[in-house]
């Protein structure tokens, strides 16, 4: 190695160590200053009321400022400086830096060879480590001081002054529940996109204000009186949406039906766990039933006495028998019959193979004829009306569409009898009259009417279009009005969420127990309000909520029961109890003078007047959809 | 010859004057290597001290170390500049012919010793301006070339002020060193009073001839100085400068005028041979910085305020080296 090359590899070796011993003494400093804000940081946290973004910040601070005093070091020196700063710390009398300065000049001068060659002297003697030690510096050991407190500043309590928390607490609440509206608004705008502009527009602006509380956290007062304001302009909106009559006899047929019996309930939910996966998929039970009809044949053959000569045909049915069982399993259908047929021809038993294939086939018919129970049971609660009138009368929609659509197809088709376009006739113009409540429909089906009487049935085929045209968009316009009302319902428990301040889920928690959720937190309910992992099906082993006992039923002296079949002077007048599954209702409590003494209005001045009152506002829908029902029957039984 | 065989020719040069050197003097090393370094470099010396210290003693012993002509000048009030340069006189011929033949002064000589040079009067002591400097005599209309290698050894006394006249600030700057020649120490005393009383006669012997002293200090001035030791030397110099933005805060107090270039050169060729006789290739800081104070001491002006603080150039010089660092530069691995 020549002097130069020795020259410059000591410089390189030292260039390397230099930086690093720059980047250790800056990453100590750094580590030092980040773990002085990390205590100062940790120390207010404790003290003062910084966001709770400030416990990641701690942690940080001392490793981001090692980093960024690590970064610090820079590029490595260049060799001039390396040769000064070596020259200067190994006393090498400026040896060094000269000959590095020298190195460029041309090799017949007779000085560079004899500087370079003394300078290489020197730096053969040189030790490197020594002169340029890797310390961790005293900046890096003093660090351990600040983190150490900042790591004993954890033990101590976090205190914070009860007006900071029920501000947090607030804004915590103001938060969950805007997310909560805007989310629920969006999801229900993503689902179904309203199909009117204006409802589009105030779902719309509801999501965003959903977002905006999110965002901008107001105070909860501030929000309040947001919703509250959005609130009656949607209300406002969705009036008049729904002072539209057809969309009236809309809602009235759209109100849920009378409870089915718990009999029914009981009976329903029994045949259903008794299909397991099949129920309500009648179709899968049928080609279960087709397979194994397929197979009858082969399965006669290998029950004869002289199939023992042929075992790959019985392997074959073996194998098909198998696949069927295992997807009746997949499907939840247990049959134990077909694993015994399976397990009587593996065991070369032909009898009991018959007589068990014929056991499973009679299962799978009874499964459909439960599964056909099932739905009949299902359909119990749900009458559609027999003809076009009576469709129209219970505000069946959907059906006077389908309905309608037959009467097309009949007048459009060329075999029409005589007395089919009759019974047309008449049924199309028994339905004019209660048509009439759906805004063009009646005329609609009256010009049908007299087309058909004129014995156009090709313009009356045109106007029973029209006619089931509007009903869709009848129908349309009713589900946005629904969809309307669904957010204003959702604003109302916003809007409860917030004036309660037991948040969103406590109130849209439901009263009672059942088994589709966990127990809501009403009034003698035993179960623990915030009870998560409830499981339904483990419930539904103790939870008798859905049985009807009228032998336990508490019955005092002047309890009589409902007074069914019970002449007119012998009904009860004691009105029992309802528990309504609506949301409780939105409350704010407000201060002010409580109003004492004697009230100077009669009782059934004031009871009327509620009674007109609560009537106007159930017209005007002013009383949301879910609150409608205990509100009609509690003014009613104040008439009584 | 090689530069390899020249530099180690100068460092036998440089042991063996030292030697014989201190066969007479004893002790005043720095005042020998400070004496030896002007040599070297070609600059002339101010030795200055209280009598009896062997100023004079010393330039005779190079003198007589050095293969070179010397003359002696003993600096009186009465001395004219004719006494120093030479002077045209009347030369009768043995014909009766009579002409102006030029008498050379004591001043045509390779080393002279200026005794007391501050006894004369500034009009001879500016007899030795044009000597020093550009090493040439004019008289009458006529320049004459003083011979090569030509130095001037220059002694004062500081302390008497009667009959003195002190050394204008332009004939100090041509001195390329002013040694201060200080006491010796209790066991130099001592050798110095056993020596010259016993009654030995000690004769140095000749060590170096005039054109070989001319080729080593055309060697010195080979001597490669690295960019950043240049420019230290550089801002010692502008560190001088009252005024100025880089004067040191001792030299922008006490200082009327700070160096001249001419102490630059003489603090560089210092540092060089300084150098070479410390067996380096390349110049040091540590070179500039003992050369510092006799290239510089002399070419500092105090003011009044230095002047009534008693203090000396010496004093703002250290202030100057304190206030100037080594490496402009920021240090690496900080």
């Amino acid at each position: 190695m020549s002097d130069l090359q020795t020259i410059l590899a000591a410089l390189e070796r030292t260039a390397r160590r230099l930086r690093l011993r720059r980047a250790l003494r800056l990453g100590s400093r750094g580590l030092l200053w980040g773990a002085a804000t990390a205590l100062l940081l940790a120390l207010g946290y404790h003290l003062l009321p910084l966001p709770d973004t400030v416990l990641l910040v701690i942690p940080l601070a001392p490793v981001l400022g090692a980093l960024g005093g690590a970064c610090l070091a820079g590029k490595i020196p260049t060799r001039a400086a390396v040769a000064r700063h070596l020259d200067k710390s190994a006393h090498l009398e400026e040896r060094l830096s000269t000959a590095v300065e020298l190195a460029d000049a041309p090799d017949s001068n007779h000085w560079r060879r004899l500087v370079l060659t003394d300078a290489a002297t020197r730096v053969r003697a040189l030790n490197e480590p020594q002169l340029v030690p890797l310390r961790v510096p005293a900046s890096g050991k003093w660090s351990a001081l600040p983190l150490t407190l900042c790591a004993l500043t954890s033990l101590l309590p976090v205190y914070r002054s009860p007006e900071y928390l029920r501000h947090q607490a607030d804004a915590a609440l103001v938060r969950q529940t805007g997310s909560q509206l805007a989310e629920l608004t969006r999801h229900s705008l993503e689902t179904r996109p309203p199909a009117l502009a204006s409802v589009r527009e105030a779902l719309t602006s509801l999501a965003n204000t959903g977002a905006e509380l999110e965002r901008k956290t107001p105070t909860r007062a501030e929000a309040l009186r947001n919703l509250e304001g959005l609130a009656d302009k949607l209300r406002e909106q969705a009036r008049e949406l729904g002072s539209n009559p057809a969309l009236q006899r809309l809602e009235q047929a759209a109100r849920p039906p009378e409870a089915a019996p718990a009999e029914l309930r009981q009976q329903i939910d029994s045949l259903r766990q008794q299909l397991g996966g099949a129920a309500g998929a009648p179709e899968k039970l049928d080609a279960l039933r087709a397979r194994l009809d397929a197979l009858q044949p082969a399965a006669q053959a290998a029950a004869q006495p002289n199939a023992a000569g042929n075992p790959g045909a019985s392997q074959n049915l073996a194998e098909a028998l198998s696949a069927l069982a295992r997807e009746a399993r997949e499907m939840g259908i247990q049959s134990p019959a077909l694993d015994d047929a399976i397990a009587a021809l593996a065991a070369n038993q032909p009898g009991k193979f018959v007589k068990d294939l014929k056991d499973a086939l009679a299962d799978l018919d009874k499964l459909r004829e439960m599964n056909a129970a099932m739905r009949q049971l299902q359909s119990q609660g749900q009458k559609p009306g027999r003809d076009l009138a009576e469709q129209l009368q219970g505000g069946q929609v959907s059906a006077a569409q389908n309905t309608l659509r037959e009467m097309i197809r009949q007048l459009q088709s060329a075999g029409l009898s005589p007395g089919q376009l009759r019974k047309l006739m008449q049924d199309v113009g028994k339905a004019v009259d209660p048509a009439g409540n759906y805004g063009q429909v009646g005329e609609q089906l009256k010009n049908a009417c007299q087309q058909l009487q004129a014995g156009r049935q090709g313009a009356a085929a045109n106007s029973l279009d029209a006619a089931a045209k509007e009903l869709a968009s009848l129908k349309q316009q009713f589900d946005d009005l629904r969809q309307m009302a669904d957010a204003v319902e959702n604003l109302n428990r916003a809007t409860a969420a917030m004036a309660s301040g037991k948040g969103w889920g406590a109130a849209g928690r439901r009263p009672g127990a059942g088994q589709e959720g966990p127990p809501g937190a009403g009034v003698g309910t035993w179960a623990a309000d915030g009870l998560r992992d409830w499981a339904p099906q483990t419930s539904r082993a103790w939870d008798n909520s859905g049985i009807a006992r009228p032998d336990m039923n508490p019955r005092g002296l002047a309890d009589r029961g409902g007074g069914e079949g019970a002449t007119e002077g012998m009904k009860p007048d004691q009105v029992k109890g309802q528990i309504s599954r609506g949301a409780p209702m939105p409350s704010i409590a407000l201060k002010g003078l409580s109003l004492r003494g004697q009230s100077r209005v009669a009782l059934e001045e004031a009871a009327t007047a509620a009674q007109q009152e609560a009537q106007a506002a159930l017209s005007q829908d002013k009383v949301p959809r879910a609150y409608q029902g205990p509100v009609r029957d509690y003014f009613d039984d104040l008439k009584k | 010859m090689e530069t390899e065989e020249k530099i180690k020719h100068f460092r036998e040069t440089w042991m063996a004057l030292r030697q014989e050197i201190a066969k007479v003097i004893v002790g005043h090393e720095a005042v020998v290597e400070g004496t030896l370094i002007a040599l070297f470099g070609g600059g002339h010396v101010l030795l200055e001290g209280v009598p009896g210290l062997g100023k004079t003693l010393l330039v005779r012993t190079l003198s007589e170390v050095l293969e070179l002509a010397f003359n002696r000048i003993q600096f009186t009030p009465d001395l004219m500049p004719a006494d120093i340069l030479g002077t045209n006189i009347v030369m009768e011929h043995p014909g009766g012919r009579r002409e102006f033949q030029f008498q050379a002064g004591p001043i045509f000589a390779h080393l002279v010793l200026a005794d007391e040079i501050n006894r004369a009067t500034p009009k001879t002591q500016s007899a030795l301006l044009e000597a020093m400097q550009e090493h040439q005599v004019t008289a009458g209309n006529q320049v004459r070339k003083l011979a090569e290698p030509f130095f001037v050894m220059a002694t004062q006394n500081p302390i008497d002020q009667e009959g003195t006249y002190p050394l204008p600030e332009a004939q100090l700057d041509r001195f390329f060193f002013k040694i201060l020649v200080g006491y010796p120490s209790h066991e130099e005393m001592a050798r110095v009073m056993a020596r010259t009383t016993s009654g030995a006669v000690v004769k140095p012997a000749k060590v170096l001839d005039g054109p070989a002293l001319l080729e080593l200090m055309q060697l010195v001035r080979e001597v490669p100085v690295a960019a950043h030791v240049l420019d230290y030397a550089v801002r010692l110099i502008m560190a001088t400068h009252p005024g100025t933005a880089p004067a040191a805060p001792e030299a922008a107090r006490y200082l009327r005028f700070g160096s001249s270039p001419r102490g630059g050169q003489a603090l560089l060729l210092a540092g060089k041979v300084r150098a070479l006789a410390h067996g380096r290739f390349n110049v040091s800081f540590e070179d500039l910085e003992a050369a510092v104070a006799p290239a510089l001491r002399h070419r500092l002006i105090l003011n009044f305020e230095a002047e009534a603080e008693g203090l000396t150039t010496d004093h703002v010089i250290a202030g100057v080296l304190t206030h100037v660092p080594r490496d402009a530069t920021a240090p690496v691995g900080a």
